[in-house]
């Protein structure tokens, strides 16, 4: 057996190498490395859950109700299943408003009230005293144990174990948890302690369990039939004796103590840095919890067994291996249960400490002033707090210690700790429930528990009468605390259980249905509700002068902080405020910049002294000037008038968003099968590339082969791509003609034309032809140009395309031709007048001298053969009539009057001649014609003649306008009908009117025939051609 | 997205998955024979509970991390 002073030297080690563990990790932190922030020791860090009640009641409990224990575990594994949508919604505001308490949090929510934040931290206070009672009864009973029968010498120490607990544990609590005001409430060394001793807490538990299941008996089996064999150890079961419904209250406490015991908010919430921690917590602890219960049945029952007194259940873990003898077996769970003892008191007593300071003495300084002094020394006050707590746990442990089992301590605290999640839970998922209601209901919820759990208790003490017990106050039977209102047939817990919770809910409902709520608290209850949407940028008001001097400001800030912290401290909160919201540097500042930087300063005042304390800290002090803030309401006014949202229309508003959020879910998984069809759309692309690729070389073998030059010029007039017939005209090779401009290429004249063309194209946006000359070693060469404009996939055109066709031999050929025809009608016209000319000179002649013969031969015969002179006559009109024709078809192939009166006589008489044969009305008008050479007056006349017999053949007309003018040396002639007309665009259909030869006869001329007609309106040409004078 | 890992990660299936956790281990209590057969009741519990820690493992593991939060690390003044 270990002797006490032993026993405290190896506290005092195992204190030391917790310590060095949590500098190490504190001294790692001040380098800017975070390893307690990992998942692993996060969720090492929730097992302070299983403290001194685990190590040790849980078997007491086991020994005596069976199964029963495995409630206060089974509860926290079905509820870590909603962690994802609750606590990760608690640790986004916690970051957000920098919450460092649960008694913050609440407060925080509502109205940032340090009303509701006292009677937090008064229900923590009272609900947790219980719980640290418990643990320190756990650490005096095993000391006593594992020192019982030592030396003599050490027994004034195990006379005084108790005071000796208490005051290592406040020592170790101010060393590890309450060292310094650290603004974040974070203390990532005392996280890694706590982790580390859940670590020491599991394997000596795992130990002795393993010791009592494998080394005691032959395993779990051998335990399970020692226990059918003696059936008198059944006495000792209760667990088939409880109810269901006590099973089920007991289920309920453990699912809100897991979040809502102080410690626990603290570790799993306040002490939590990164949302996806949670995600391995969620399978993690639960496991934890597992395996540290998987021996509780075993140890219990194999206590029972080798023959422990049931009475002593709650320390079997640490009487099995001494009853075998085992000292230092029972030396490593002595450790493990003083770690798990340590932990919950430590983390407690620093996070009650924290609720103490900032929601109830920071405002009772704020109204009595003449302890203002009180502010200057929060950390102190914080030691003296822990403290208190800590004694006042020793205290209610020496009260009802010996009355209560481990388990009956502890779930008192439980039942407190229930009280808070109607608020807290409420806070975060219901919009209406505001600061009335959390008030009255945590308050009936706190009184209707400290009624029916703590009065008992008290009065089993002895502090009240035992007969309150058993008729009630005064007599009042329905006033009983455990049977309160007549309800006899729960068990106390669960009595209790039922009661606060309906006062708590009921009153926290109705409250929050009556009350109205500010402005300010609506606002915090969406963002408490809506706390895992997508963050929103928000409208900023705009447009505010710079008027405040920020240096002023500054001043008052570091004045207010000074009241907490020394001048460096101030100064550094104050000027990390000015950094994070940008202000750094600037001398002036608007009342909204202002406004953000009260906020920001508020905020880092907040992780010290609680949101609630730190917002009326804020509003204490005149920050603001009355205009300033007339300013500021004046500009969130304007926005919130500018706002197109009525309350109801927000409201859709936020639903929308919720909808919004889940259909973005929706969306990402189509979009994880568009990527499949993507991929599939990627490999059809490579495959286009690929015949793309063919393509392009196709194109290029055909533009390298063909004789036209083709070009490509970008829309600045460089090329981008040439032909091989385009080197070699140029004597260039490809790169050298790239990015080069016609400028730089062609002779100056031809550039300008190719130029001005480009830029038709551009300005038209369609095709152009035209023929371009263009000098060359061997002449002058005449190019067919055609050019046409790409376009990008913006449509936009990007590049011209030009493909010049030489047609130089083309052209001679051309010209040849055209000299060739203008002589065959010279010709043509020459020998139509000398045909006239022998018509009506030689045939004309011979034939009047006939018919002057065939007169005088009838004027002979009438007398002498009345026939003969008859036949003489009719020869005599058949010599008039064919002397007619040769006239007239002397006039049509040369009309002499062209020749003779000129082009003006000719077509009159050719109108003339038109109307009389025709039966359409031909009208010819003229204006004043110069004196026009022969072939231009034969052109006209036979245009004439041309247009005027299609009209006869196919217009169907009934007049026709001939006209014939001159004004600045353009002859002009025109023929318009009134007939059928027909559609131009079929031009080369009608070709065979005879008006290629019209073109032919005017291009020989250098003039120009143009048809004009229309379907049902008639038909004109129009010949132009350049005269003299 | 896997169907599997969608519906996973919905609040709804949480709920319902804590639904079926209260009946796995209410179900000995309101069968009430816990009592005479400890060790098929020992068996039951610490199945059932291995099987929902499971289960939590699939879930966590399935559900989408947390955007990067503001955290806390920001620096202190040290007292």
């Amino acid at each position: 057996m270990f002797g006490p002073g032993f026993i405290i030297g190896v506290i005092f080690l195992y204190i030391g190498l917790l310590f060095v563990v949590g500098q190490g990790v504190e001294r790692r932190v001040g380098r800017g490395r975070h390893p307690a922030s990992n998942p692993l020791i996060y969720s090492l860090s929730l097992a302070i859950y299983c403290t001194s009640w685990t190590y040790y009641g849980s078997v007491g409990n086991a020994a005596t109700s069976g199964f029963f224990f495995l409630t206060i575990y089974l509860g926290p594994t079905l509820v870590i299943i909603l962690w994802w949508s609750v606590l990760r919604k608690l640790v986004r505001l916690k970051n957000q408003y920098r919450i460092t308490s649960i008694a913050d949090f609440i407060a925080a929510r509502y109205g940032k009230s340090q009303r509701l934040a006292a009677l937090a931290t008064c229900i923590a206070l009272v609900g947790s005293v219980p719980y640290i009672a418990l643990q320190l009864k756990a650490v005096i009973a095993t000391f006593a144990i594992i020192t019982a029968g030592s030396n003599p010498a050490s027994a004034w120490i195990g006379g005084h174990v108790g005071p000796i607990v208490v005051l290592l544990m406040i020592t170790f609590t101010i060393v590890f948890g309450v060292r310094r005001l650290d603004p974040t409430e974070r203390h990532e060394g005392m996280v890694a302690v706590v982790a580390v001793e859940s670590l020491v807490k599991l394997i000596t538990f795992l130990a002795a369990g393993i010791f009592v299941t494998y080394w005691v008996f032959d395993g779990f089996t051998d335990i399970f039939e020692h226990l059918r064999a003696t059936p008198e150890l059944m006495v000792y079961d209760r667990s088939g004796s409880i109810p269901p419904v006590t099973w089920a209250s007991h289920i309920l406490l453990s699912m809100s103590a897991i979040l809502f015991l102080p410690r626990q908010f603290h570790i799993a919430v306040v002490e939590n840095p990164e949302e996806n921690n949670i995600r391995t917590a969620m399978w993690l602890f639960p496991l934890y919890m597992f395996l540290i219960n998987l021996f509780v049945y075993p140890i219990a029952k194999g206590g029972l067994l080798v023959g422990l007194p049931v009475g002593e259940a709650d320390t079997f873990v640490l009487r099995m291996p001494l009853a075998f003898d085992q000292a230092w077996l029972a030396l490593l769970v002595f450790i493990g249960g003083f770690s798990a003892a340590t932990s919950m008191i430590m983390i407690s007593s620093m996070t009650l400490a924290t609720m103490c300071t900032n929601h109830l003495l920071l405002p009772f300084v704020e109204v009595a002033t003449e302890l203002s002094f009180l502010r200057r020394h929060l950390l102190g006050a914080r030691w003296v707090a822990v403290g208190l707590v800590i004694l006042s746990g020793y205290w209610f442990e020496q009260l009802v210690g010996d009355a209560y089992t481990l388990v009956s301590m502890g779930i008192i605290s439980f039942a407190a700790a229930l009280q808070f999640a109607p608020a807290i839970l409420g806070g975060i998922f219901w919009r209406r429930g505001n600061k009335r209601g959390a008030m009255l209901g945590l308050s009936a919820g706190f009184l209707v528990w400290a009624y029916t759990l703590i009065l008992p208790s008290l009065a089993t003490a002895g502090w009240f009468p035992p007969t309150i017990l058993a008729q009630g106050p005064l007599g009042l039977n329905f006033l009983i605390p455990q049977q309160l209102f007549g309800l006899s047939v729960l068990d106390p817990v669960t009595h209790s259980v039922f009661w606060s919770l309906l006062f708590n809910i009921g009153l926290y409902v109705m409250g929050s249905l009556c009350g109205t709520e500010s402005a300010e608290e609506r606002h915090t209850a969406e963002i408490f509700v809506g706390s895992l949407l997508p963050a929103s940028s928000g409208d900023r008001p705009a447009g505010q002068q710079e008027r405040i001097v920020l240096a002023v400001k500054r001043k008052i800030f570091i004045d207010l902080l000074l009241q907490y912290f020394s001048a460096g401290e101030s100064a550094f909160l104050v000027d990390r405020a000015l950094q994070e919201t940008g202000l750094d540097g600037r001398e002036k500042i608007s009342v909204v910049e202002l406004a953000d930087l009260a906020e920001s300063v508020e905020k880092g005042l907040a992780g010290v002294i609680g949101s609630a304390a730190a917002h009326a800290a804020l509003k204490r002090n005149l920050l603001f000037t009355p205009a300033e803030i007339a300013v500021l309401q004046e500009a969130y006014s304007a926005i919130l008038a500018s706002l197109p949202l009525t309350p109801d229309e927000l409201k859709k508003k936020i639903d929308y968003y919720r909808e919004r959020e889940v259909l973005v879910s929706s969306h990402a998984a189509e979009l994880e099968e568009k990527l499949v069809l993507l991929e599939e759309q990627i490999r059809q692309r490579q495959r286009s590339e690929e015949a793309l690729r063919e393509s392009e070389e196709r194109l290029q073998a055909i533009m390298d082969n063909t004789s036209a030059m083709i070009s490509l010029k970008d829309i600045q007039g460089h090329y981008i791509l040439v032909n091989r017939q385009f080197e070699k005209i140029v004597g260039l090779v490809d790169r050298e003609i790239m990015g080069r401009t016609d400028t730089d290429l062609f002779p100056p004249e031809v550039a300008r034309t190719m130029q001005e063309s480009d830029r038709r194209v551009l300005v038209e946006n369609e095709l152009l032809q035209t023929e371009e000359a263009i000098p060359l070693a061997d002449g002058v060469h005449s190019y067919l140009v055609v050019k046409f404009p790409l376009y990008d996939e913006l449509n936009e055109i990007y590049c011209i395309c030009t493909i010049a066709t030489d047609i130089t031999a083309l052209r001679r050929t051309k010209d040849q031709l055209r000299r060739l025809s203008g002589s065959i009608m010279t010709k043509q016209e020459q020998e139509r007048s000398a045909l006239a000319r022998e018509l009506h000179d030689e045939l004309g002649q011979a034939l009047t001298a006939l018919r002057m013969d065939s007169v005088w031969l009838r004027r002979r015969m009438e007398a002498a053969d009345a026939k003969a002179a008859e036949r003489a006559d009719s020869m005599s009109r058949l010599i008039d009539n064919t002397i007619d024709e040769v006239r007239t078809m002397s006039i049509r192939l040369r009309p002499s009057v062209l020749d003779d009166l000129g082009l003006i006589d000719a077509l009159e008489w050719l109108a003339q001649d038109f109307e009389n044969r025709s039966e359409t009305s031909c009208l010819f008008r003229h204006g004043e014609i110069p004196e026009l050479e022969e072939k231009i007056a034969t052109t006209a006349y036979r245009i004439t003649q041309e247009a005027l017999t299609n009209v006869a053949r196919h217009a169907g007309a009934s007049e026709v306008r001939v006209s014939l003018n001159c004004s600045d040396g353009l002859l002009e002639l025109r023929i318009r009908d009134n007939g059928r007309g027909f559609d131009t665009d079929r031009m080369d259909q009608v070709e065979g009117l005879g008006l290629a030869g019209m073109r032919e006869r005017a291009s020989l001329l250098g003039g120009k025939v143009e048809i004009v007609s229309f379907p049902r309106q008639g038909t004109e040409v129009v010949f132009r051609v350049k005269v003299k004078g | 997205m896997d169907p599997m890992r969608k519906i996973l990660q919905q609040s709804e299936c949480h709920l319902a998955l804590f639904c079926l956790f209260l009946f796995l281990f209410f179900f000995p209590v309101l069968r009430g024979d816990n009592v005479h057969n400890q060790a098929g009741m020992f068996a039951y519990l610490f199945t059932a509970w291995g099987g929902c820690i499971l289960l939590l493992l699939v879930i966590a593991r399935r559900l989408d991390p947390s955007p990067e939060t503001e955290g806390d690390q920001a620096g202190s003044p040290e007292a």
